[in-house]
């Protein structure tokens, strides 16, 4: 346990190390700039509403590029500088080696989703607006979804050792995960049962992002009250836990 | 091996259940619509197909929601003869057979966000008043219902705010115009309405006598410092405050 959680806090010194607050300070920025702006143009015309909007995505799409780059970057840097022996020199499992990393950066998200939260609450605060509790529990799908690409992304970090087809493969992953209820509505339609059974094992391997995506639907309370909390948690449980098992069964042959 | 057999299970069994959630929830359905639903503006395809396979239609949305106030509030490309200085005509909205794209613009912002209840109101009321194309305001209007059924269990939801605005137009088309004027105040009251709805209220007051009411709600526009406004109220304000005197006049010479 003690090892593991020497693990976690070397990989949350490691993920601060990469100037992970510039991400942060570029997230105010252009949240100021972009929701400042389309506030702007839109005038008289809800124009809170436009900045509340524009903060949650910007949210998500910070925290993906932080997720995309110290995830993969971060463990070929380790495998590059040879700084991985250091660890699996001493008596560690690569299991807790990749399970602590896994945890340093979800530590990390969360941190920077709630410094994001923080700042995007004083720019609605600036603005005289509210936030509701359908707010934070988009924050907190947020953060699910955030937490299954990063097992997805040391997955494909392991099995492909490059950079770029690891961040494009985890990108086409992300795309896919929203289209999953187009796709199964487009699958059910299919006649031919073989194509349809094949299409529907490919649904169910990818992550089912948009059930998660509720920054598109918070602001209708009716909507957000069908959503069930637990089974959307532990289905990213599972989930991530089946990638963290194929990504430390390739680790453990890799050959380092 | 187990522990494996019984993650992927449990994996099978919570994604088929979210799987039944989506297709439970009726709100879930106008996603899928999506699949079957021809985008109404080819010039913003590739911005609103980066929208929705991003999953950021919200935004997109409130981008579309943005390029419809900039459509409107410019001069209408059917007129050649508008520009920027010309006169008050070319200002007011009151424009029948022009704008003819206002309802894709205004279908392209719900079809990306479902819920966006001000875009129908929006929508709705430049349509079936400002452009005096009723039978387009509810073809949209019938949209926007549909999208917002859910809600028809909360007597003060959006929902039931669309129904008046249909109530209204079916006021207009049927003649009843007393009616409908009750209908639009009702509307306003409510709070949810948006400036232009109130501006098509006081027209329509001031068109048929009713000065007073009419220059209460341009005062109210005038107090809530919209710039697309501000000017108009105050032209409408003296022009509405001379005629109130003559009217006021008159009775008296009458009696």
């Amino acid at each position: 346990m003690k090892t593991l959680l020497n693990i976690i806090l070397y990989s949350i010194k490691e993920n601060f190390r990469t100037k992970v607050y510039l991400v942060l300070i570029l997230f105010s920025i252009v949240l100021v700039f972009t929701g400042f702006l389309l506030m702007g143009l839109s005038g008289f015309e809800q124009p809170q509403r436009v900045l509340v909007n524009t903060g949650v995505t910007m949210i998500e799409i910070f925290c993906l590029t932080l997720v995309l780059l110290n995830s993969i970057g971060l463990f070929l840097q380790d495998v590059e500088n040879k700084n991985i022996y250091v660890f699996l020199s001493k008596p560690i499992s690569r299991t807790k080696f990749i399970i602590g990393k896994y945890i340093g950066l979800l530590v990390v998200i969360m941190c920077s989703i709630f410094i994001m939260f923080i700042i995007h609450f004083m720019f609605i605060k600036i603005v005289k607006w509210y936030i509701t509790k359908e707010y934070i529990l988009t924050l907190l799908t947020i953060f699910l979804k955030i937490a299954t690409i990063a097992s997805i992304a040391l997955l494909s970090t392991i099995s492909t050792t490059s950079h770029i087809s690891a961040a494009v493969l985890s990108l086409l992953i992300w795309i896919a995960g929203h289209f999953t209820s187009e796709f199964i509505f487009i699958v059910d339609r299919i006649k031919l049962k073989n194509i349809q059974n094949f299409l529907k094992i490919i649904y169910y391997l990818i992550p089912n992002f948009q059930y998660f995506n509720l920054k598109d639907y918070f602001t209708s309370s009716e909507f957000i009250s069908k959503f069930n909390l637990i089974k959307g948690i532990l289905y990213c449980l599972i989930y991530n836990s089946i990638c963290l098992f194929f990504t430390c069964s390739l680790f453990k042959k890799k050959d380092l | 091996m187990t522990f494996v057999f019984i993650l992927f299970i449990s994996y099978v069994f919570l994604a088929n259940s979210l799987l039944n959630d989506i297709k439970t929830n009726s709100f879930y359905s106008h996603i899928t619509k999506l699949a079957q639903t021809k985008l109404p503006l080819e010039k913003f395809f590739i911005l609103d197909s980066i929208g929705i396979i991003l999953g950021i239609r919200k935004i997109v949305s409130d981008i579309a929601w943005i390029q419809l106030l900039q459509y409107y509030g410019g001069h209408p490309p059917e007129d050649k003869h508008c520009n920027k200085h010309n006169h008050i005509e070319c200002i007011t909205k009151i424009q029948p057979g022009k704008y003819l794209d206002f309802i894709k613009y205004v279908r392209r912002v719900t079809i990306l966000d479902p819920l966006h209840s001000f875009a129908y109101f929006y929508g709705v009321g430049a349509l079936a008043w400002n452009l005096e194309r009723p039978d387009e305001a509810l073809e949209y209007l019938k949209e926007g219902l549909k999208n917002l059924e859910f809600q028809k269990d909360n007597p003060e939801s959006d929902y039931w705010q669309l129904v008046k605005y249909q109530q209204a137009i079916y006021y207009k088309l049927g003649g009843k115009y007393k009616e409908m004027l009750n209908e639009l105040k009702e509307i306003i009251q409510k709070g949810k309405a948006p400036n232009m709805v109130k501006a098509i209220l006081a027209n329509l007051y001031k068109k048929y006598g009713f000065y007073k009411e009419a220059i209460l709600i341009w005062e109210e526009l005038l107090d809530s410092g919209d710039p697309e406004y501000v000017e108009r109220a105050q032209i409408q304000i003296k022009e509405l405050k001379t005629l109130l005197s003559k009217t006021e006049k008159y009775k008296k010479e009458f009696k």
